[in-house]
């Protein structure tokens, strides 16, 4: 059985705040005004708030203003990007201690383009340190032009430096996604102890 | 931290990896396992009816003409029939086909995931976590905290995270540019290239995945498109890096 969207006549209120990755140092953060802005008050069972990128260390100063909710009626007006301001010298202030990492490698996921397998240092708890993909798709050329994009590479020091705790990570691309399940494959495994 | 997570696996399926996270305090190991089977069993069951990489799927002998529509399960039936619907809605920018054959793997793997994870409250489970491939569905809560954690994948830089969202309940998908698998976004021209990705959140991974792709190939009126049905909420990443959201100025 396949479940219905219902439609609705008028705009819900959206307000995400807006987040950039400055280019050299990692996460801008911003806080909402209004989390529960974004929850369909009790209309779903998805309630949805976005979190300070689940670090402690990147509390910024950068709040952005939420725009006022606009219950107009739908129109066709296109989507307003939200002002980021980026500002590299508030990015995380405090590092923590670097935690003991021991490396893994996760199992080759195959994709229509070849074999993506990544190797990762994992903390104890959980901290991804660091990630790479050890295994890539390039010997085809379309390969080499997707991957040059859609591998991502884990090892940013904001990355490492926040406490990387997620249950799980939505992305889009076809090898990002073997690269997320083989990562994803290693945070299981030291999250449920049966390794390290 | 992970560190009371209860009964994690993973396995490789639709080309992807599954992963499945079941945190009832008190349910035995043995029961998560098997529940973790069956989930897995039906993605395996609902992938060799649907892919188009398998030649024994029903999807490739109906596009032999070997197999007629009206032979096919019920459930390549129904999601044919959403799909079509979801053409209609979207004036065409949700394509079911490929180069003039059936391929309705933009819209599979959500609709199979979202099926097969339902095989875990049947068997009485109430707090768990199912993701395959980046597109996920979760229910109750994770051990030991209030909601779940997802990062969002940062389409546009080789560093991973963008940002974190929490759901408590529902579904989260992205879809992106660099997945387009070519047919979805032809007719879409120049606006499908507005978005590196699009998430949507929602009460079902069925339609949150299906308003993804649907959003990106309809490019800057996309977010939009999705926030008319109600309950599901959708930004995007541009190809600069930068978050957008629905209607926000």
């Amino acid at each position: 059985m396949t479940p219905s969207p219902r439609r609705r006549p008028g705009l819900a209120r959206r307000a995400l705040p807006a987040l950039a990755l400055t280019g050299a140092s990692g996460f801008l953060l911003s806080t909402l005004d209004h989390p529960s802005a974004i929850v369909d008050a009790g209309a779903s069972t998805a309630g949805v708030t976005v979190v300070s990128d689940a670090a402690s260390t990147t509390a910024l100063s950068t709040p952005v203003t939420t725009p006022p909710t606009d219950p107009a009626p739908q129109s066709s007006a296109t989507s307003a990007t939200i002002p980021v301001t980026t500002a590299a010298t508030t990015v995380v202030t405090t590092v923590p201690a670097a935690p003991t990492c021991t490396a893994y490698t996760g199992p080759s996921v195959s994709t229509k383009w070849g074999p993506v397998q990544v190797q990762a240092a994992v903390a104890a708890d959980g901290t991804i340190c660091s990630a790479d993909a050890i295994v890539t798709p390039d010997s085809k050329s379309r390969s080499v032009a997707i991957n040059d994009r859609a591998v991502p590479v884990l090892n940013d020091r904001a990355m490492a430096s926040q406490g990387t705790d997620f249950d799980g990570i939505s992305g889009a691309t076809i090898t990002t996604n073997a690269y997320r399940g083989s990562l994803q494959a290693i945070l299981d495994a030291v999250a449920s102890g049966s390794v390290g | 931290m992970h560190t009371t997570s209860g009964v994690r696996r993973h396995a490789e399926v639709m080309g992807t990896m599954a992963s499945i996270h079941v945190h009832d305090p008190t349910v035995d190991a043995t029961v998560a396992d098997a529940a973790i089977d069956a989930v897995l069993a039906e993605l395996e069951r609902l992938e060799e009816m649907f892919s188009t990489y398998r030649p024994t799927s029903e999807i490739s002998r109906v596009n032999r003409g070997e197999l007629d529509l009206v032979a096919c399960s019920p459930e390549v039936i129904d999601v044919l029939d959403a799909c079509t619907w979801l053409e209609h809605a979207s004036s065409g920018a949700f394509d079911r086909r490929a180069r003039g054959r059936l391929d309705p793997a933009g819209f599979v793997k959500g609709w199979a995931t979202e099926r097969a994870s339902r095989l875990l409250t049947e068997r009485g489970l109430e707090h768990w976590f199912v993701g395959v491939g980046g597109d996920m569905v979760v229910h109750g809560r994770p051990a030991g905290r209030d909601c779940w954690t997802i990062a969002i994948a940062d389409p546009t830089k080789h560093s991973a995270v963008i940002t974190g969202i929490t759901v408590t309940g529902g579904a989260v998908a992205t879809s992106g540019s660099a997945e387009r698998g070519n047919h979805l976004w032809a007719a879409g021209g120049a606006d499908a290239d507005t978005w590196a990705s699009v998430t949507v959140i929602g009460p079902s991974l069925t339609w949150a995945d299906a308003f993804a792709t649907t959003a990106c190939a309809l490019g800057p009126d996309g977010l939009d498109w999705v926030s008319q049905f109600d309950g599901y909420q959708a930004f995007a990443i541009t190809h600069d890096g930068v978050l957008v959201n629905t209607r926000a100025a």
